[in-house]
């Protein structure tokens, strides 16, 4: 590889792979070690596109969703069975449309290293342009990550691989899915019932906290009302009979009247 | 450029440097985490709850119990003595407790939400109450154990007197919020139908594709640079080995946590429901101090800082760390600001 400069774009391209798919051989022999590390291989992925970025070249995006191993991940031969070549089949489309959208990445990224390294205080070692590379990928794909498309691609491929393994007969299917607008509406529905027990509570307590309020007010009154009531009917203690006893027993006709009124107000409430 | 370096041999030397680094790695084995010294205080079905320290000095301390989250281990909060937020707070003199959730097993697939905050967390603080003769404790959720945690105070404000989340997602729908717009349209009944307990190496794949530059390549080529510095060798050894480890989830949990919250949003809606009762954020009156990193890709700040807009009390705070999701519990910077602030905070209000 001969000298780079900050024409030959490509040069970097080639030497960024390079330096990529040796660091991450190294990381590999390492991993397989005693030591686990959470490996990313972007060596083949950068291998394609450093040789040229070309749209529609055969680039493999790094395994950033290679979800396996999960457990019992396998691939049995169920060549025949329709419900598996169809799970097969939308795997790989999921695939392929990340791909699509990866290899987009890196060229946009590319691109943009392109564009910075053109600047006069672009770095002009390695070392200083892989970190450069690093920023210019982060910045294109943030921009694609929030897309709705890009988020669509990752639920799509989580899908796809888990009705694939649904389909090698791994798990439970789980029974009919109800659409997404009637598990909203059961949501809802769930949290209205908890908010309509919290009301249902907070009037029950409020209620007690009434009743225990009314309650001491009676048990002020009613001694006064029975004995205003015995004072009228004269079987009270001589003692407590006072000269003002036609006026108490008219106040306890009052009373008594005026109770039962309450008591059928409450009855028609009830 | 007639002085441009010939990039072959800079690559051999950056090869050279990166093969010593990892040839000292490997030499160091298997690095220990999580080793300040603790007692196991119960353990149940799905947790265990930790005392942190010992000696008298720590019975007179401000107690707090830390939920953490149920998709990586606690140890992050204590990766090294000198990177260790539960040592830190230890230090400025609280009595730590925390809740360590142990893996699901095939037959916990149906553990919901309602058994890990109404029925775990609630056992571990009545625990934490029993051990220090309190009524009430107080409570510092980190991530997905902060949302765990206002959901907890939300229910049983008794028995929470103050309230520290860290890094906690309240609305999970803000525009920044990568995660919540990734797996709006994953179909989560087939997915737990499928694997039953989620497993860890999915949801670290999708951490990981979060930041696919800087954490698939960058971090290592980074390790260059480390060699000869076994301090910070061990460093990235302990950070490589918690990353590496995420443990499964129980299936129906994981489930309601992304149904609920990520694609619903229940949170923020007054339509969270936990053994049929609304977890309502107007009910979280206790004081409140909310925690949470500018540059967290994670949990973005403002999913963070929603809380400000629901919860009830009157006495709420927050606390900005300049950093991202995983430097605020493991950078120098980290360290010297947020237990001290967290003690302080906490103490002034026992």
């Amino acid at each position: 590889m001969g000298p780079m400069s900050q024409n030959s774009p490509t040069d970097w391209a080639q030497a960024l792979a390079q330096l990529q798919s040796q660091f991450s051989s190294h990381l590999q022999t390492f991993g397989r070690g005693e030591h686990t590390l959470g490996l990313v291989n972007l060596g083949d992925w950068l291998q394609t596109l450093g040789g040229g970025g070309t749209l529609g070249a055969p680039a493999t995006p790094p395994n950033l969703f290679a979800l396996a191993p999960w457990p019992g991940a396998r691939a049995p031969d169920r060549g025949h069975d329709n419900r598996w070549n169809e799970a097969a089949l939308r795997y790989h489309e999921a695939l392929a449309a990340m791909q699509q959208a990866w290899l987009e990445i890196g060229t946009q990224t590319w691109d943009q290293l392109r564009e910075a390294l053109n600047d006069d205080e672009a770095p002009d070692d390695i070392r200083g342009v892989y970190d450069l590379w690093i920023c210019c990928g982060e910045q294109v794909f943030a921009h694609h990550a929030h897309s709705e498309r890009y988020g669509a691609l990752v639920s799509e491929l989580i899908n796809a691989q888990v009705a694939w393994h649904l389909a090698c007969g791994i798990g439970n299917e789980p029974a009919p899915d109800d659409p997404a607008q009637l598990k909203d509406a059961l949501a809802t529905a769930h949290a209205r019932e908890a908010q309509l027990r919290a009301d249902l509570e907070a009037l029950r307590e409020a209620q007690i906290a009434m009743g225990a309020d009314t309650t001491g007010t009676k048990r002020k009154k009613t001694p006064t009302r029975k004995k205003a009531a015995k004072k009228a009917s004269g079987v009270d203690h001589p003692k407590h009979v006072t000269g003002g006893d036609e006026t108490a027993r008219k106040k306890a006709v009052r009373r008594k009247k005026k109770s039962g009124a309450k008591t059928g107000r409450d009855k028609d409430r009830s | 450029m007639s002085d441009t370096p010939d990039h072959s041999a800079q690559m051999r030397a950056l090869a050279e440097r990166l093969t010593r680094s990892l040839g000292q790695l490997g030499q160091l084995g298997m690095p220990e985490i999580g080793t300040s010294e603790r007692q196991t205080v119960l353990s149940g079905r799905g947790f265990k709850l930790l005392r942190y320290g010992s000696g008298t000095a720590r019975d007179r301390g401000c107690p707090v119990l830390i939920a953490y989250a149920l998709v990586n281990r606690p140890w992050v909060l204590d990766l090294e003595p000198e990177r260790s937020t539960i040592a830190r707070l230890l230090e400025a003199g609280l009595d730590v407790f925390l809740i360590e959730w142990t893996d699901p097993g095939p037959d916990d697939h149906d553990t919901g939400l309602a058994d890990y905050i109404c029925g775990m967390l609630d056992q571990c603080v009545d625990a934490a109450c029993a051990v220090r003769n309190e009524n009430a404790i107080n409570l510092l959720g980190v991530c997905q154990g902060g949302t765990f945690s206002l959901c907890y105070t939300a229910l049983f404000p008794h028995k929470v007197r103050n309230l520290v989340t860290m890094v906690t997602p309240v609305d999970f729908h803000t525009k920044d919020n990568l995660l919540s717009h990734w797996v709006r349209g994953v179909d989560l009944d087939r997915l737990v139908g499928c694997y039953g307990n989620v497993p860890g190496s999915l949801l670290n794949a999708l951490f990981i594709a979060l930041q696919p530059f800087r954490l698939g390549g960058k971090k290592y080529l980074d390790l260059a640079d480390l060699a000869n510095d076994p301090e910070r060798l061990h460093t990235f050894a302990r950070m490589e080995r918690w990353i590496a480890d995420s443990p499964d989830q129980a299936g129906r949990a994981f489930a309601e946590f992304i149904g609920t919250l990520y694609q619903r949003n229940s949170l923020v809606k007054d339509q969270m429901v936990l053994d049929k009762k609304l977890v309502r954020l107007s009910a979280v009156r206790c004081p409140v101090l909310n925690v949470y990193a500018l540059a967290d890709h994670l949990v973005p700040a403002a999913a963070s800082r929603a809380l400000a807009q629901h919860v009830g009390s009157s006495d709420y705070r927050e606390l900005a760390f300049d950093g991202g999701h995983i430097g605020i519990y493991v950078s120098r910077h980290a360290q010297q600001q947020i237990p001290p602030e967290i003690a302080a905070w906490l103490q002034a209000r026992q």
